[in-house]
């Protein structure tokens, strides 16, 4: 979550939150190696109270899928070397919004760009190979093609 | 005749607003696609783009030839476009990912004409379109400003700034001569005021969020940012090599982690900065990412035996003390990725730029209602 939780900031969570967080809020989750806390980017809510949230933290560009029951509760304040951070403001409340309101869309875009920048020798790159090549056999074709012609029509006249 | 006007405003409107929309949110991913291809790779799409280019003036060529007036005059403004749009593509070289947003400017400032034309008059359409994609340039560099591989500066908005300008005077090229003609009228300028008054205060938010105002120190062979004029630079190099007590060398070290204490004062945030300067210099010397690698750590290598040589003693000292261990606090996370905090506007101080944007938005504003009360 660099830059605005760096090492040795103190993060403030709301622990009796009973609440899905919004869209941009920054969340405590509890994971095999202890407490993550990163950004809630899109909220997947269930009618039985239940549901998964998709967090990312500000320095990366991984999404990770939780569980709701992973969340242990809401940042509501961070205290970075004396200088304190409050998100319950109206200022703060409306950026952290704004921000996930831009990785909620740009996530729309994420496995799709995953999709084709994987394995050693990935989908665009073999795109580009396939349309590369396929555009030189056409034209080889074409070529060929039109000679044949040509010569056809000399041998007729 | 009406439903017409409504019909194209509707469409160029959604087509300038999903075309801005694309810019946005390609801002991430623009890099992990760029990267995922091969140098091969990566100059074939640059030699497409200049292919591109080539077909576009040539056709350019075709149009303005088929045109009645003033032929030879714009053939001869096209010639001269081209050599400015060569220039660009040259200054950007070191970045070839970057000259993309020639051509991705190049598109939006057509589309926004388009937009904006329907309504208004040209000279008011070019100036709007202007006003409008610097607007989406500036928001463009906040989102890279946010995003983790991407770094926001006022630099780049003045080259889309400029992009979207050789644009524009490549619409103008082929417009027929009695459109450029036309005045602005009192209303237009009304108009004008407010677009300009928002680009005002959008340059003005991200240049107080996103930099830090300092000076620009040259040399024959170099030129850097820094925080202080390079007296003051020299100052502070003697005064922490003479005074240990105000801040030892346990303060640089940690100062050079980006540890800073709660109780600094005025003299010590002062000293604190100019080690985390020196700790960048010091970072970008061992791993100059340039392809003349070897000029770039010479450099740095110049400027931290001139300016910052007190912390650089400190650092080989303990460089001989304990092996390994980090060279300098810097990262390429603090340096290459956001906040762009040590990208610093220089030549213009502080104060003088927030009165200027002051001054700028109460002229504008007083220009809109003299001329609101005479229409």
């Amino acid at each position: 979550m660099t830059p605005l939780i760096q090492n040795k900031s103190i993060v403030f969570a709301d622990i009796s939150a009973k609440r899905f967080p919004v869209s941009g809020e920054i969340c405590l989750f509890k994971n095999s190696e202890g407490y993550v806390v990163h950004r809630a980017i899109r909220i997947f809510r269930r009618s039985d109270g239940s549901g998964e949230i998709i967090e990312k933290g500000d320095a990366s560009l991984n999404f990770t899928l939780r569980q709701s029951c992973d969340l242990v509760g809401i940042v509501t304040s961070v205290s970075n070397q004396g200088c304190n951070i409050r998100f319950d403001n109206p200022l703060n409340r409306y950026l952290n919004k704004t921000y996930g309101l831009y990785w909620k869309i740009v996530y729309m875009l994420n496995k799709i760009v995953i999709n084709i920048t994987d394995g050693e020798q990935n989908r665009l790159q073999r795109f580009i190979i396939n349309v590369f090549t396929r555009g030189v056999m056409v034209v080889f074709r074409m070529m060929t093609w039109l000679t044949i012609k040509e010569s056809n029509s000399k041998n007729r006249q | 005749m009406k439903d017409k006007i409504k019909k194209s405003t509707f469409y160029s409107f959604w087509q300038l607003a999903g075309f801005s929309l694309i810019i946005f949110i390609t801002i991430p991913y623009f890099p992990v696609l760029w990267k995922s291809l091969t140098a091969s790779q990566q100059r074939l799409a640059v030699n497409i783009l200049y292919s591109g280019f080539a077909a576009l003036g040539l056709y350019l060529i075709y149009y303005i030839l088929r045109l009645s007036e003033q032929k030879y005059l714009r053939l001869l403004l096209l010639a001269f476009l081209s050599y400015l749009y060569a220039i660009m593509f040259t200054s950007l070289n070191q970045f070839p990912a970057e000259k993309f947003h020639l051509i991705e400017y190049g598109i939006l400032a057509f589309l926004a004409f388009r937009h904006f034309s329907i309504k208004s008059n040209t000279r008011t359409a070019f100036l709007k379109s202007l006003s409008f994609v610097s607007c989406i340039s500036v928001g463009d560099e906040f989102a890279q400003w946010i995003s983790p591989n991407r770094v926001g500066t006022i630099e780049d908005v003045i080259v889309n700034m400029k992009s979207s300008l050789l644009a524009m005077a490549v619409i103008a090229l082929i417009l027929p001569v009695e459109k450029l003609r036309e005045r602005l009228t009192r209303k237009d300028i009304v108009g004008l005021t407010y677009y300009f008054v928002v680009l005002t205060l959008f340059i003005t938010a991200f240049i107080t969020l996103v930099h830090e105002f300092g000076y620009e120190i040259r040399e024959r062979n170099y030129y850097f940012y820094s925080s202080f004029p390079s007296e003051k630079l020299h100052e502070l190099a003697v005064y922490i090599k003479d005074n240990k007590k105000d801040f030892s060398n346990m303060d640089m070290i940690k100062a050079l982690r980006g540890e800073k204490s709660d109780n600094m004062k005025g003299r010590q945030k002062q000293l604190y900065k100019f080690v985390r300067e020196a700790s960048f210099h010091i970072y970008e010397r061992d791993n100059a990412v340039e392809k003349k690698k070897y000029d770039k750590a010479v450099n740095e290598s110049e400027i931290i035996d001139k300016y910052y040589y007190p912390v650089y003693a400190v650092v080989k000292s303990r460089l001989r003390m304990e092996k390994p261990v980090p060279i300098s606090g810097a990262s390429d996370s603090e340096i290459y990725k956001s906040p762009v905090k040590r990208e610093l506007i220089y030549q213009i101080t502080e104060k003088h730029f927030y009165i200027a944007s002051a001054c700028l938005i109460v002229f504008l504003f007083m220009a809109n209602i003299y001329l609101r009360r005479q229409l």
